[in-house]
């Protein structure tokens, strides 16, 4: 058994700050709780989906707030829309159950697939297909899941070729112009996989120290977002050659892209740049 | 979200890179899991005081930008850890697999105090993913011993195995036998109260395994 005074130093309770060595700096990019990402609405102007109060807001650039409908009990990870069909995916909260929502203007929702039966999430939607995981209690993936949008509506399909990666969670989804790409974070950079159907993938040259958060093409190049692994720097770059720290503040932090801009959030607030810039 | 490039004064540095690199670096969290962290290194200098100090850290990320606690900022993943007295214990290295029974011990006393005081630590045992850090997170408080948990359930199992000479399999699964090995390790370490339902005796318990596995004696 401890001492009393090993005993008295484990079970001491700081204050609300540590009383331990300062941090260097803070900042205000947590004042959202959590967000879905970026995506582009119709009309062109690219929205941050946040939570924030308890529930699911649009924010422009300009700072103005919209309130959404039918995401309640909603734990979305990401969004997508290409100008008249968007699209965000998550799980319900709780016991997570993948699920996908869509929407037409990104303020009214409706869920359009829920994975009955097993505790799963999806993690990254784009161009029609979403990815995701079964998971462990712990919340941990185990497996990977996928659903493509058809004439029906959201179908899992299954996949083949990323079952070495079933272990992380996917960040990014986009098209390629002759399929899809695929991003998924592991403990020191990203995996990349591309694929013609979206059933079978190829593995691709991974990006070591970058969290890859968004994909998307622009004049034939796959272009991506992220932020470095150990500080969080911004970092964009094209699949393939070199990268970038694009014209953001040093605090920003990939949100995806919306069309062919990039979101980012910084003190607190969204902007956008040109995804090949 | 804050920056820090030391917990409570002990710097952290990243070697997925580079290692053996001591560059300091600028990690982030949030406010609140600094401060989780800074109990956490508390606990384990003085759980630890035989091997010195604690000279550094090393940790393959705390935020980072993808889904889950690292995206939230509310994670650790531990690499290694050095104390001033020479001692290491590398979950980079695996430890949790060497073939050496003192520093299973070692990484399992670390596992431990990473477990005193969050609730989800996943370790060597619990899939390939954590073979090579201990990750530590802010899901599931309070901290408490929950037998659905496949990541409290193989840590108890490794325990048993690694202490008590239990012999069982580190499967995830909370039978009988990994029951009944509990029991003895609890009653070898004076654990009093229920870790299942109390915070207090999980961590009383973790304690006890610790000092256990920091001095290489069996219980």
């Amino acid at each position: 058994m401890l001492g009393a005074a090993a005993t008295a130093a484990l079970t001491s309770a700081l204050p609300t700050h540590a009383a331990g060595a300062a941090p260097a700096s803070a900042d205000t990019s947590d004042i959202f709780g959590k967000n879905a990402g970026v995506f582009l609405a119709p009309g062109g102007t690219p929205l941050l989906l946040a939570h924030q109060d308890g529930q699911w807001v649009l924010i422009a650039e300009d700072g103005s707030v919209r309130i959404t409908e039918g995401l309640a009990g909603a734990d979305l990870v990401d969004v997508t829309g290409n100008g008249t069909t968007l699209t965000a995916v998550g799980a319900l909260n709780g016991d997570p159950i993948a699920t996908i929502w869509e929407s037409t203007d990104g303020v009214t929702w409706r869920e359009a697939r829920r994975l009955h039966g097993v505790r799963s999430e999806f993690t990254a939607v784009g161009d029609g297909l979403a990815l995701g995981s079964v998971v462990k209690h712990e919340r941990a993936p185990v497996v990977r899941i996928a659903a493509r949008r058809t004439g029906s509506g959201w179908n899992t399909v299954p996949v083949r070729g990323l079952e070495w990666t079933d272990g992380l969670s996917a960040t990014a989804v986009a098209a390629t112009g002759d399929g899809w790409i695929a991003a998924a974070v592991d403990i020191s950079g990203t995996v990349l996989h591309t694929s013609r159907d979206g059933v079978t993938w190829t593995v691709r040259p991974r990006l070591d120290g970058v969290a890859v958060r968004g994909l998307t093409l622009v004049d034939g190049r796959v272009h991506w977002v992220g932020n470095e692994m150990v500080d969080a720097t911004p970092l964009t770059g094209v699949l393939d050659a070199d990268r970038t720290r694009p014209a953001v503040p040093q605090d920003a932090k990939a949100l995806g892209v919306a069309g062919t801009r990039s979101g980012w959030l910084t003190g607190g607030r969204l902007i956008t740049v040109e995804a090949a810039r | 979200m804050i920056t820090f490039s030391r917990i409570d004064g002990t710097p952290v540095y990243y070697w997925r890179s580079s290692r053996g690199n001591t560059t300091l670096r600028n990690w982030q969290a949030t406010q609140a899991f600094y401060d989780s962290l800074v109990l956490w290194i508390r606990d384990l200098r003085s759980l630890s005081s035989a091997y010195g100090s604690i000279t550094y850290l090393v940790s393959a990320g705390f935020y980072v930008n993808k889904p889950g606690q690292h995206g939230a900022g509310t994670a650790m993943d531990l690499d290694h850890v050095r104390w001033s007295g020479g001692q290491i214990s590398s979950p980079l290295d695996r430890d949790h697999a060497s073939g050496t029974l003192a520093t299973r011990r070692r990484y399992l006393a670390v596992d431990a105090v990473c477990r005193r005081r969050f609730r989800y630590a996943l370790d060597g045992w619990y899939n390939a993913d954590h073979a090579d850090h201990i990750h530590s997170d802010f899901g599931g408080l309070p901290v408490r011993c929950v037998t659905s948990s496949e990541s409290d359930t193989k840590f108890v199992q490794a325990l048993c195995n690694n202490f008590l000479n239990s012999g069982l399999a580190v499967d995830g699964d909370w039978g009988s036998l990994t029951q009944s090995a509990f029991n003895t390790a609890k009653s070898r370490l004076g654990t009093t109260g229920d870790p299942h339902t109390s915070s207090a005796a999980w961590q009383s318990f973790l304690s006890a395994a610790a000092r256990k596995g920091f001095a290489n004696q069996a219980f």
